[in-house]
């Protein structure tokens, strides 16, 4: 509860005032106190008129997890409990970040005893997590000088998810694979779609799959093996980083990043695998590997609090806890890539075994968006492009499969070479 | 609501400046036109309202020493009135920014009209105050000035919130003995 200032102030100013007139014999000093002292009086006394704060706050919001880009209605009741009719001022607080629609989130009216003010809004706020605050109401005196504010009421989280929009289908094609059947070759011979290899018929082999072509040609029963297609773990890492990030007006490569790595995700999920999302910045931010629909939200629901971070800690990607990942597993990595140590440590996790997918952002072609006319910067933005090149197709002949991002392009587009099971850089 | 308190502020300011300029006081003058700008400059910046009550602390200060110097007490009072209503105004402004714009208009009307009664009401007791003469001996003297004390102690008391009334206020949370936990 928060009464105006000026009640106290007043008060000293005129009795102060008053006190020291009448210290110093000045009856002109005295008459210059009346005013003061005649409002505070009519201040006390509105003050002492202001009936009690007694407030209900009844808050609705039409969805509490929503999706970037979503609006979301707020309908907040405020009912008076006080006994009294009151006449209040009454404004819910809303996060910094958010955009009012339609609707005043604040309001002005007398309420009887029991009666409410309503609060109706429509607001959209940007990927986190927000509190939509505690009502603040303020109660006016009758003569209208006075006012005492309050919180009515509790703060009221909502989260915003990235846009997790589906994509095509993306062939992965890790080193070991899980006992599960899936959609990801598992390089065994056996039961699939996928034609693996031949090898001899042995007795309980199914006579379906003999090759007879081969049998009139050797004369010895050769049997066609399919390779086994399974479900395989992955882990989505998106770098944080801020060093690594760029901003251009109002426009970044993070938030992007973040869409990226949603969408994979969920393609991911989709397709059955067991998917896990590690984010590499502030601190680190896990999500055990999982299969489904609940761990789709997990992932969302860890990428919506995901924010750039300059830890001195995290300053190169060699601190990835690479024992999170299990050996020979598909690992994503989203980054805008810094410099060749970058590239050096993702090269380092295809030595280890990891089949590694690289979804890089292009700072360069967000900064394109934003440079002038001038041939320099021009130069200088075509030397930065032929630098990254040169990183991404040596990670390539890695056996990276990495994806230059041009940011311009719709992320669909970009990923779209992903859903053929060769390798290779668009 | 801004503009008016502006008005009410620059004017205060105008009137000590005007007063002190002509009484051939150009140190208080010039302090008047620096209050004025402070003034403009708090009502563009600062959000918190410490300042305004720093800037009506100043008129006081510079009313008490124009009066003290032989300053019109007539034109004196009606700057530190003007002042003490700009900055009321301010911080009503301040309360009401918020609201809808139909709302704002019918409330700040309706203040508007209140406090400027209560400002014709100050300058009106200030002006007829000269005229009042109360024979004082030493008892009916000290009589008063305890009565006045006690009138200072109630209205602290009357202004402070509930809450900060301490325990045992009827209807208050808190109030009673409890036994503490074990």
């Amino acid at each position: 509860m928060r009464s105006d200032q000026k009640v106290p102030l007043s008060l000293a100013l005129g009795l102060g005032l008053a006190g020291f007139a009448i210290l110093i014999r000045s009856s002109e000093l005295v008459a210059l106190s009346l005013p003061v002292i005649v409002y505070a009086l009519f201040l006390v006394v509105s003050t002492a008129m202001l009936p009690p704060s007694r407030f209900t706050v009844e808050r609705a919001i039409d969805r509490y997890r929503a999706i970037d880009g979503e609006t979301l209605c707020v309908t907040t009741r405020i009912i008076n409990r006080s006994g009294s009719a009151v006449r209040i001022v009454a404004r819910d607080r809303l996060p910094a970040a958010g955009e009012r629609l339609d609707g005043e989130p604040s309001a002005a009216a007398r309420l009887a005893p029991a009666g409410a003010l309503t609060l109706s809004y429509r607001i959209r706020l940007p990927r986190g997590v927000h509190e939509i605050g505690s009502a603040e109401v303020t109660v006016l005196a009758p003569l209208g000088l006075a006012r005492r504010a309050s919180d009515a009421g509790e703060a009221t989280p909502v989260r915003i998810v990235p846009r997790s929009a589906p994509i095509e289908r993306i062939a992965i094609s890790p080193r070991r694979t899980r006992g599960f059947a899936g959609t990801v070759r598992a390089r065994l011979g056996g039961q699939g779609l996928e034609f693996f290899g031949c090898r001899a018929y042995t007795p309980g082999d199914d006579v379906r799959r003999i090759n007879w072509r081969a049998y009139a040609r050797r004369d010895a029963l050769v049997i066609n093996e399919y390779d086994i297609e399974r479900i395989a773990d992955v882990n989505v890492i998106v770098d944080a980083r801020a060093r690594v990030h760029l901003r251009v007006g109002d426009r970044d490569t993070f938030e992007p990043a973040i869409e990226a790595a949603a969408r994979v995700a969920g393609r991911l999920i989709a397709q059955g695998n067991s998917v896990g999302l590690l984010i590499y910045g502030d601190y680190l931010h896990w999500v055990f590997p999982g299969t489904g629909r609940g761990q789709h939200d997990r992932i969302l629901d860890a990428l919506s609090d995901a924010r750039p971070s300059d830890k001195p800690a995290f300053e190169g990607l060699d601190r990835l806890p690479t024992r999170l990942f299990p050996p020979g597993s598909q690992i994503v990595l989203v980054s805008p890539l810094a410099d060749t140590h970058d590239v050096e440590v993702v090269s380092r996790l295809v030595g280890r075994g990891y089949a590694v997918l690289l979804i890089s952002p292009n700072r360069a072609s967000l900064a394109r968006t934003a440079i002038s006319r001038d041939p320099a910067l021009r130069l200088a933005e075509r030397i930065v492009q032929l630098d990254r090149s040169i990183s991404l197709d040596a990670l390539t002949r890695l056996g990276v499969r990495a994806v230059d991002w041009d940011l311009t392009t719709p992320l669909a587009e970009a990923v779209a070479v992903l859903s053929r099971p060769a390798g290779g850089r668009r | 609501m801004t503009i008016v308190a502006a008005a009410l502020l620059l004017g205060a300011s105008a009137v000590h400046a005007a007063g002190a300029f002509s009484s051939g006081r150009p140190v208080i003058g010039g302090a008047a036109l620096a209050i004025a700008a402070w003034s403009v400059a708090s009502l563009l910046w600062d959000r918190r309202g410490q300042t305004l009550s720093l800037i009506v602390l100043a008129h006081t200060i510079l009313a008490a020493t124009a009066v003290g110097t032989g300053a019109a007490p007539a034109a004196t009072v009606a700057g530190l009135t003007a002042a003490l209503y700009g900055w009321d105004t301010a911080l009503t402004a301040r309360v009401l920014a918020s609201l809808p714009r139909r709302d704002r208009r019918v409330l700040a009307l309706v203040y508007l009209r209140r406090s400027g009664v209560l400002a014709i009401l100050g300058v009106a007791a200030a002006l007829a105050a000269p005229a009042l003469r109360i024979p004082l001996g030493f008892r009916s003297g000290l009589a008063t000035a305890l009565a006045a004390f006690a009138a200072a102690a109630l209205l602290v008391r009357l202004a402070l919130p509930p809450a900060r009334r301490g325990p045992g206020a009827k209807g208050e949370p808190g109030g009673g003995t409890r036994r503490p936990a074990r």
